[in-house]
C-alpha cells in the first residue's frame, strides 16, 4: 500500500468538495472569534478563564468535525465503503485513511482558531494552552471516529445527524449550566479531559470492530 | 484447482430465512454463472462467499481457506451497484486502486484501449458517466491488481445489449488469460452463452450445479425416472440432451426462442418467463 499517496489522494479530493464547508467555518470561528471580546479580561478567576478556553476550543472544534462529516454521510448513501471490505487492507486503516483529510482540517483550524485565541488569554500559563489543544485533538480524532463508526452501521442517518446536531448545544451550554450548579471548576476541568480521552478510546474500539454485515445491510 | 467452495451454507437476515443449504463448487479456470430470479438470493450468496455477511452454516472457501482481506490481493469484486468514489473523477479512482495494491499508475493506460475508452475519460467526474462506462470503470478497477478470481454480482443488469456484450467478452477474456470468474445473473441466455459451469439457486436454495458441456434442459413431465436428479422435491429439473434416452424422457420443448438452451418446467412455464426477463 503507497500509504502517503492514499492520503494525498483523499485530501485533494476531500479539499474539492469541502471547499464551501471551508469558507463556512473560517466565517463562523471568526464570529466565535470576535464574540469573545473582551471576555477574557473581565475574568478574575485564572481556573474559570482555562476552563473557558479549553469549552470555547472544544466546542469549535466539534463544529468543524459536525460540518464534514456531511462528507462521509454522502459516501455512504453512495455505498462507496462496500468496496472497503473487499481490498487487501485491513478496513480500519483504510477508514483512517479516508478520515485523515477531514480530521486534519479539523486540527489545523482548531490550531489556528487556538493561536489567534492565544492573545485574548495569554494570562494563562503556556502549557496549560498546549495541554487544552493536545486534548482537543484527541477529542477531535475520537469524534470523527465515533461518528463515522456508528453512521456506517446504523440503518438511520437521521437519528444520528439529530444527535450530532444536538451536541452542538450540548458542548455549549453544558459547561456554563454545571458552573452555574456550583460544580468545583476543578472538576470540571478533569471531567471534560476525562470525557476527551474517553470518545478518543471509544472511537478507536468502534472504528476497528466496524462489522461488515451491519455496513452492507443498513 | 477448487477456487471457490462453498457447503450447505445458510443465512437467516432478520429472522427470514434467505439462504439454506446453498452449495456451489467453483474449479480454477471456470466461469461460473450464479443464475437465479431477483430475490432468489444470490446477491446475499456472494456477500457472503465476500465475507461481507456471516453464514448461520456451513462452510465457505477461498483457494481453500476462509476468507479474510489478505484473499483480496487475487480476489477482483464488482458489485451490483457502484462502489466508487462518485465525486471523484475516474482516474482519481483508478489512482486510488493502484495505490491499495501498490501497482504502477500507468497500468491504468493499458486497459484503455481494451475497455474502448479514451484519455479524456479519466478526467470525468466517476458519477457523470452512463451506467455502462461505470460498470466498465469498476471493471477496471477490479481487474488492474490482476486478480486469480473475478467475482461480479450481475454484471451486465441494466446496460443496454451492446454493452451487454462488451461486458461478456471482458470476462470470457479474462478467463483466456488464465483468470477464474464466479458472476450472477438471472438472465439464462448469458449464462449459457459464456458459463463453463452453471449453479440454479431458488428461494436461496441451489437447485443444481452441472457442467455446460452441453446445451442445458429444464423438463416437464412424470420424472419418477429422474429421482436420482431430483432437486428437493422441487419443481425444476435440469438434464443434458444426452441423458433423454437414458430416463426415458419424452415430451421435450423449447420454451420460448432461448437458443441452444430450452426450458421446460413442471410447475409451469409462467416461471421460466420470469426467470428470462430482463
Amino acid at each position: 500500500m503507497k500509504l502517503w499517496k492514499l492520503i494525498k489522494i483523499e485530501s485533494k479530493n476531500f479539499l474539492k468538495s469541502s471547499f464551501f464547508s471551508f469558507i463556512f467555518l473560517v466565517a463562523l470561528l471568526m464570529i466565535l472569534y470576535r464574540a469573545i471580546g473582551d471576555i477574557p479580561n473581565a475574568m478574575s478567576d485564572k481556573n474559570i478563564l482555562y476552563f473557558y478556553f479549553f469549552t470555547t476550543l472544544i466546542s469549535s472544534s466539534y463544529a468543524t468535525a459536525f460540518l464534514f462529516l456531511i462528507n462521509i454521510d454522502r459516501d455512504k448513501m453512495n455505498n462507496v465503503y462496500h468496496r472497503y471490505f473487499v481490498l487487501p487492507v485491513k478496513p480500519h486503516i483504510l477508514f483512517a485513511i479516508k478520515l485523515s483529510a477531514p480530521v486534519f482540517s479539523s486540527l489545523l483550524i482548531s490550531l489556528i482558531f487556538s493561536i489567534l485565541s492565544y492573545q485574548k488569554f495569554s494570562m494563562l500559563n503556556t502549557h496549560l494552552i498546549i495541554l487544552s489543544i493536545l486534548d482537543t485533538f484527541i477529542f477531535i480524532i475520537g469524534i470523527y471516529f465515533v461518528f463515522f463508526s456508528l453512521e456506517l452501521m446504523m440503518k438511520n442517518l437521521t437519528s444520528v445527524a439529530v444527535v450530532r446536531f444536538l451536541l452542538i448545544y450540548l458542548f455549549s451550554y453544558t459547561p456554563s449550566y454545571l458552573l452555574r450548579k456550583g460544580i468545583s471548576i476543578n472538576t470540571l476541568i478533569y471531567t471534560l479531559v476525562i470525557f476527551s480521552i474517553l470518545v478518543f478510546v471509544v472511537g478507536i474500539y468502534l472504528i476497528s470492530h466496524i462489522d461488515p454485515e451491519k455496513v452492507v445491510l443498513s | 484447482m477448487k477456487v471457490i467452495e462453498v457447503k450447505n451454507l445458510s443465512k437467516s437476515i432478520n429472522g427470514n430465512q434467505v439462504l439454506k443449504d446453498v452449495n456451489i463448487n467453483v474449479e480454477e479456470g471456470q466461469i461460473y454463472g450464479f443464475l437465479g430470479r431477483n430475490g432468489a438470493g444470490k446477491t446475499t450468496t456472494l456477500r457472503t462467499i465476500l465475507g461481507l455477511l456471516k453464514q448461520d452454516a456451513g462452510e465457505v472457501k477461498i483457494f481453500g481457506s476462509n476468507i479474510s482481506f489478505e484473499h483480496f490481493s487475487d480476489v477482483g469484486v464488482v458489485f451490483e451497484y457502484e462502489t466508487l468514489n462518485p465525486d471523484w473523477s475516474v482516474i482519481d479512482n483508478l489512482r486510488q486502486t493502484c495505490y491499495i495494491y501498490s501497482i504502477d499508475e500507468r497500468e491504468i493506460f493499458k486497459f484503455l484501449k481494451i475497455f474502448e475508452l479514451e484519455e479524456n475519460d479519466l478526467k470525468k467526474r466517476f458519477s457523470a458517466l452512463s451506467k455502462g462506462m461505470k460498470r466498465k470503470v469498476s471493471l477496471i478497477s477490479a481487474l488492474l491488481p490482476n486478480p486469480k478470481l473475478l467475482i461480479c454480482d450481475e454484471p451486465t443488469s441494466g446496460l443496454d445489449p451492446e454493452m451487454q456484450i462488451n461486458i461478456r467478452n471482458i470476462l470470457v477474456n479474462f478467463q483466456a488469460n488464465g483468470g477464474t470468474v464466479l458472476f450472477s445473473s438471472h438472465n439464462l441466455y448469458e449464462v449459457q452463452k459464456i458459463s463453463n459451469r452453471v449453479g440454479i439457486i431458488q428461494k436461496g436454495e441451489t437447485l443444481i450445479e452441472v457442467d455446460l458441456k452441453e446445451p442445458l434442459y429444464y423438463l416437464e413431465g412424470n420424472f419418477n425416472e429422474l429421482a436420482e436428479r431430483k432437486v428437493r422435491g422441487k419443481d425444476y429439473y435440469i438434464i443434458p440432451e444426452s441423458e433423454f434416452k437414458l430416463h426415458n424422457v419424452e415430451n421435450v420443448k423449447p420454451v420460448k426462442d432461448l437458443e441452444e438452451l430450452y426450458l421446460l418446467v413442471t410447475g409451469g412455464k409462467d416461471e421460466v418467463v420470469e426467470i428470462n426477463q430482463n
